[in-house]
């Protein structure tokens, strides 16, 4: 018989805490075997540890604004908001590796690490947004409680990145 | 009256030339057996031999500004740097394409990738005469870097546009974004592979030439330091030939 | 690491898979292309060939499948028994189309708003919570939705299979009658029974609503979101 089931449930798994993985080992790349171990574990934690952090964060914001869809709802869409974000970072995570290491520069690690997390952060949160906001009433009470809570979150993960880097 | 035989060709889809005629002339077609996932693996088998002919002709005739054995260096390079940056940036597109809630099939992305490719290497083997006219006429070695690069720009313009044509008729979902994402990918990687295969021009004053240099950093390290020499700073007297030590 | 190391672990995986390559039985015109492609560039062609690998075990694509052993079988004297070639091709996209519904519906059912234990369990809920008949009978449609596409599923590829079966028996047939110089009198039997399992896929696609794209059509209509009961 043709095809086999997918648990999507699994998959999910694998692209939220395998995608920051893949990214974190490719950033450790400069700085030899035990910084891509120690990164592989560390991304993955940063990402999962500051969505936990912050999710319940955007919900109490959403519904004060009168834009919140049931919290189970906010949830599975920060899940799948992390899947999108982690399969970007597993894509990029090849890319990373080789130009990492053929780079003499430690500020160009920052420069890249911070373009590749930052562009990852970004599909993540736009499978977020179009995930959480319908309708155009919703989406005006929406965008000031989203766009405050995305300008701390990044502002925060950006700085706990640049002091993992090379950890 | 046509035979069964006519219908299904000797070699069914493992005809070189006709895969390369459909990809020059019938593009809707060839974007077509993409989406229907046909023998994807012949398909890409001839791509793949197309982009290391189109190239290497291409690559030779940089290598020819030098001569000798830069020309067997440049034409084994330049197929060398794309498919390097092709097998780099593979899973990129797919993993856009799945986060960003378009179809994500890793063959078919690839499928198209290495048509785009191919298509590009073509149109640089068609402009392989004009380089060689240029190395023929004793144009100087900046003009010819100039030369090249509007050779690539042309190609990768031509690529580029059935890359969007393939992504826009595979699925409605954001394509911009897409392609603005892998390009932003490929051309990071590229630029940096290019430059670790490099040379394919060779300065004049290199005494031999060399399959590769040393690394020398990056070539965003490189664009930084150029940028700076145009504002006047120097931090060395002049840049290092091959085997000799780059002294920061 | 630099990028020395990185160069050579990527030309060991190139190298293992070369050598995978070339050990595995294959056309002998490719291998040797195949096995340095793959030691080239392993992350690019490597899906192919895995791709490829996958189809020749189970099930191959199956229109290849069928004009390749109709052309094997046209060598033979079981030429008489095939028919022309206009048929043929419209034989051949209706085996493309099945397979492609196959996969259609595998790749729906993977997504997670087709998963059946969800789909049971917000029935379950809804019946807990006491909704309305209105909510309860729409997530009890999505369930039979769910369940409709997988029993097509099933339906398709059971054919498909069958089909791939008959075609595997014909090409060695057409070996037998080859050699013996004369049609089988069951070969004409077996080539009437491919083309008319063949021609049944399209009464199935006509037959069955959900093939010709109803099924997203009334499954996006069922799964909205039930209303919440009145506080």
């Amino acid at each position: 018989m043709r095809t086999r089931e997918t648990n999507w449930r699994a998959a999910y798994l694998l692209a939220a805490v395998g995608g920051p993985a893949a990214l974190g080992a490719a950033l450790g790349v400069p700085f030899g075997v035990r910084a891509i171990l120690t990164e592989s574990v560390l991304l993955p934690g940063l990402v999962l540890g500051l969505t936990l952090m912050m999710a319940p964060a955007l919900y109490i914001g959403m519904s004060l604004a009168g834009a919140a869809p049931p919290a189970m709802q906010v949830g599975a869409s920060v899940g799948r908001a992390l899947r999108a974000s982690g399969l970007v970072m597993a894509g990029l995570a090849p890319a990373m590796a080789f130009l990492l290491a053929t780079t003499l520069s430690h500020a160009f690690v920052y420069v890249l690490g911070l373009l590749a997390v930052g562009g990852a952060v970004a599909a993540g949160l736009r499978a977020l947004w179009v995930d959480l906001v319908s309708g155009p009433a919703r989406r005006l009470r929406a965008i000031p409680v989203f766009g405050l809570w995305c300008v701390v979150s990044l502002g925060l993960g950006a700085h706990l990145f640049i002091h993992m880097i090379g950890a | 009256m046509t035979t069964l035989s006519q219908t299904i060709p000797e070699s069914y889809g493992s005809d070189f030339l006709h895969t390369i005629d459909q990809l020059l002339r019938d593009v809707p077609g060839v974007l077509q057996r993409i989406r229907d996932a046909r023998d994807l693996a012949t398909l890409a088998r001839a791509m793949i031999v197309t982009i290391v002919a189109g190239a290497g002709i291409f690559g030779a005739s940089m290598g020819a500004y030098r001569g000798g054995l830069q020309v067997l260096y440049a034409g084994l390079k330049l197929p060398l740097a794309l498919l390097l940056t092709t097998a780099v940036c593979a899973p990129s597109l797919t993993a856009l394409n799945a986060a960003l809630g378009r179809q994500a099939c890793i063959r078919r992305d690839l499928s198209l990738l290495l048509a785009s490719l191919a298509r590009t290497s073509l149109v640089l083997a068609a402009q392989a005469p004009m380089v060689l006219l240029a190395v023929r006429m004793g144009v100087s070695y900046h003009a010819i870097i100039l030369l090249v690069v509007a050779c690539c720009a042309a190609g990768a313009v031509v690529g580029l546009s059935l890359l969007l044509r393939g992504l826009r008729t595979s699925d409605a979902g954001p394509v911009l974004a897409v392609a603005l994402a892998l390009l932003t990918v490929f051309g990071f990687v590229g630029s940096q592979m290019s430059w670790t295969l490099r040379p394919f021009v060779l300065r004049p004053r290199t005494p031999e030439p060399t399959f590769v240099r040393s690394l020398e950093g990056s070539f965003f390290e490189a664009v930084v330091t150029s940028s700076m020499s145009a504002r006047g700073v120097y931090w060395r007297s002049s840049a290092p030939l091959p085997g000799e030590e780059d002294v920061r | 690491m630099r990028l020395a190391e990185l160069g050579s672990l990527y030309a060991l995986v190139g190298v293992g898979c070369a050598l995978v390559v070339a050990l595995r039985p294959a056309h002998r015109s490719h291998r040797v292309l195949d096995a340095v492609l793959m030691m080239a560039i392993w992350p690019v062609y490597g899906p192919f060939l895995i791709a490829r690998w996958s189809e020749a075990d189970g099930s191959m694509d199956s229109e290849v499948a069928f004009l390749a052993t109709l052309r094997r079988a046209q060598g033979t004297p079981l030429a008489a028994l095939l028919p022309d070639e206009r048929t043929v091709r419209l034989l051949a996209t209706r085996l493309r189309v099945a397979a492609g519904k196959v996969d259609e519906i595998d790749g729906l059912l993977r997504r997670p708003e087709f998963d059946e234990r969800d789909a049971l369990r917000r029935v379950e809920e809804l019946q807990s919570k006491g909704a309305s008949d209105n909510a309860r009978s729409t997530a009890s449609i999505r369930v039979q939705n769910i369940r409709r596409l997988r029993s097509l599923r099933d339906r398709f590829a059971r054919e498909l299979d069958e089909v791939g079966e008959l075609l595997k028996q014909l090409e060695t047939q057409a070996e037998v009658v080859r050699l013996a110089g004369t049609p089988d009198p069951g070969a004409r039997d077996l080539v009437q029974e491919i083309l008319s399992r063949v021609e049944g896929l399209d009464h199935m696609l006509d037959d069955d609503p959900y093939a010709s794209g109803f099924a997203a059509w009334s499954f996006a209509t069922a799964s909205r979101e039930p209303p919440a009961p009145p506080r």
